[in-house]
């Protein structure tokens, strides 16, 4: 009987995983869009000087 | 502060829009949770006291949102605050108006509601006042502050709701526990726990909306 | 911020090694529970978000409070990076619970003071996260969320009572399933404390890249305004 329930245990750490990595992908997808933003406009003020 | 106070009391008595409002929405949502339950089923009389929280936190919402919309469209706020009040005085006026309008308009409803559940009426008026009027104070204290936070987002009816109601939990639960209780013949003193429970609640909230009210209408 | 590289440099080889050991202890090394059977692992990593969760929130309150008292924008990437990993790991530890609770207890959710706390939080942090979002002003949003992250906290041990009280009439029940009962093998308590703290670096690690990522977003703001004035 305890053994049935194996699927939850998995899907209990999977989610978690998952869970945790979706956000860091996130995370740093938009941090190197922000950096690449960051220098656009510093080049875009160093041409302005 | 009593001037400000009177001045809200002044235009609610004078339109009553609010109040109305109140009273229609409590007894619409009286009517529509009767329709939930089957008359002759026993599971009436326990939701009884749900039911009646839940029509005292829906109708409490949205009047609160009017009222504090309304002040916002005729630009009142702004008047008062370039005088020199203090803020903390404005937000303990604002939630005393509020609170009168709604234990006003309870004054209707909690008759309605004995008489949609026919329970005994002088019995469970007495008993449950105390704990609705805890109960509304809270309810004020949150709905006041938080009212004037939703009024500066975008989704401005939404927000309220939103933002009030996970905290009001705790006065949610307790009023609605003590109200079960003290309706299925408990001595106040059983539910004494719950009531300091409703008491610290306001307590607390009224100090958070106090000190806090300022923060939100600077510009 | 003693050491910015030290801590850069030693947390994320920390929380992996960490990470690593709490598996291996999860997976292989503690015994299963007599009576749940192998299913009760999910305990170990359920009990791990709580930390996480709860540090969160406090982070969230105090950083709030210092934004409304200092008004500082730092304070305000606090509040909302830890706000948004609070909600993270509030889901993930709502998860978790439900997944354990439909074999154990037969039902996906129960009303468990525990977890109907973690719900109320779960709305607390997501009205937050929303209100910073729907402000009409980004500076005021600031503002308003902290208040209401200062309220969160402030309800927080009202909010706690109110829920044990309620469902306080079937203590028996939650005391003996919950599993706080339950560890009998000093294993099983060593792989919880693994386990939580293995969680808790993750979070701060989490914490540290998203308030990374705040600044870089606050450099690109102050830029293009600077842009936009020159």
């Amino acid at each position: 009987m305890p053994g049935d329930y194996l699927p939850y245990l998995i899907a209990a750490y999977a989610i978690v995983w998952i869970g945790v990595l979706v956000y860091v992908t996130s995370l740093s997808r938009r941090s190197r869009q922000l950096e690449r933003e960051l220098d656009e406009i510093k080049q875009l003020l160093d041409r302005r000087r | 502060m009593l001037a400000i106070l009177w001045k809200d009391l002044q235009i609610e008595l004078r339109t009553k829009e609010t109040l109305a409002a109140l009273l229609l929405l409590g007894l619409l949502t009286l009517l529509v949770l009767s329709f939930a339950f089957d008359p002759t089923s026993p599971l009436r009389d326990a939701a009884a006291p749900g039911v009646l929280w839940v029509a005292l936190v829906f109708a409490g919402t949205l009047g609160m949102n009017r009222s504090l919309l309304r002040e916002r469209d005729a630009d009142c706020l702004q008047g008062l605050l370039l005088a020199p009040v203090d803020r903390g005085a404005i937000y303990l006026a604002k939630t005393a108006g509020n609170f009168l309008v709604m234990l006003a308009a309870q004054l209707v409803l909690v008759p309605l509601f004995v008489f949609f559940f026919n329970l005994p009426l002088w019995q469970t008026a007495t008993r449950l006042a105390p704990v609705v009027a805890l109960g509304l104070l809270g309810f004020a204290a949150v709905g006041t502050l938080f009212a004037a936070v939703s009024l500066r987002t975008r989704a401005r009816e939404v927000m309220l709701p939103l933002l009030m109601l996970p905290l009001a939990v705790p006065l949610l639960i307790a009023g609605i526990q003590a109200s079960a209780q003290l309706m299925a013949g408990a001595a106040v003193a059983d539910v004494a726990h719950w009531l300091n429970l409703l008491a610290a609640f306001d307590a607390v909230f009224l100090v958070v909306g106090w000190m806090a009210f300022e923060y939100v209408v600077e510009e | 911020m003693s050491g910015p590289d030290l801590t850069d440099r030693l947390l994320p080889p920390a929380t992996i090694g960490l990470m690593l050991a709490a598996l291996y202890l999860v997976f292989v090394a503690v015994p299963s529970d007599a009576f749940q059977g192998p299913v009760q692992r999910i305990f170990y990593v359920h009990m791990a978000m709580w930390l996480s969760t709860f540090t969160a929130f406090g982070i969230v309150g105090v950083a709030s409070l210092l934004y409304l008292w200092r008004r500082e924008p730092r304070w305000d990437h606090v509040g909302r990076a830890a706000a948004e990993l609070g909600l993270l790991f509030c889901s993930l530890g709502l998860a978790t619970g439900s997944i354990w609770a439909k074999p154990i207890w037969g039902t996906w959710w129960t009303w468990d003071p525990r977890l109907t706390l973690t719900l109320v939080l779960w709305m607390i942090y997501a009205a937050y996260l929303l209100l910073r979002t729907l402000a009409t002003e980004p500076t005021q949003g600031a503002t308003l969320a902290a208040i209401l992250g200062v309220s969160g906290v402030v309800d927080l041990y009202l909010i706690n009572r109110a829920v044990y009280w309620w469902r306080g009439i079937h203590p028996a029940v939650i005391v003996n399933r919950e599993g706080g009962s339950g560890l009998s093998d000093p294993l099983m308590r060593v792989t919880l404390v693994v386990c939580m703290l293995a969680f808790f670096l993750v979070f701060l690690w989490l914490l540290r890249l998203r308030l990374r990522t705040a600044r870089l977003q606050e450099a690109v703001d102050d830029l293009r305004a600077a842009l936009a004035t020159s």
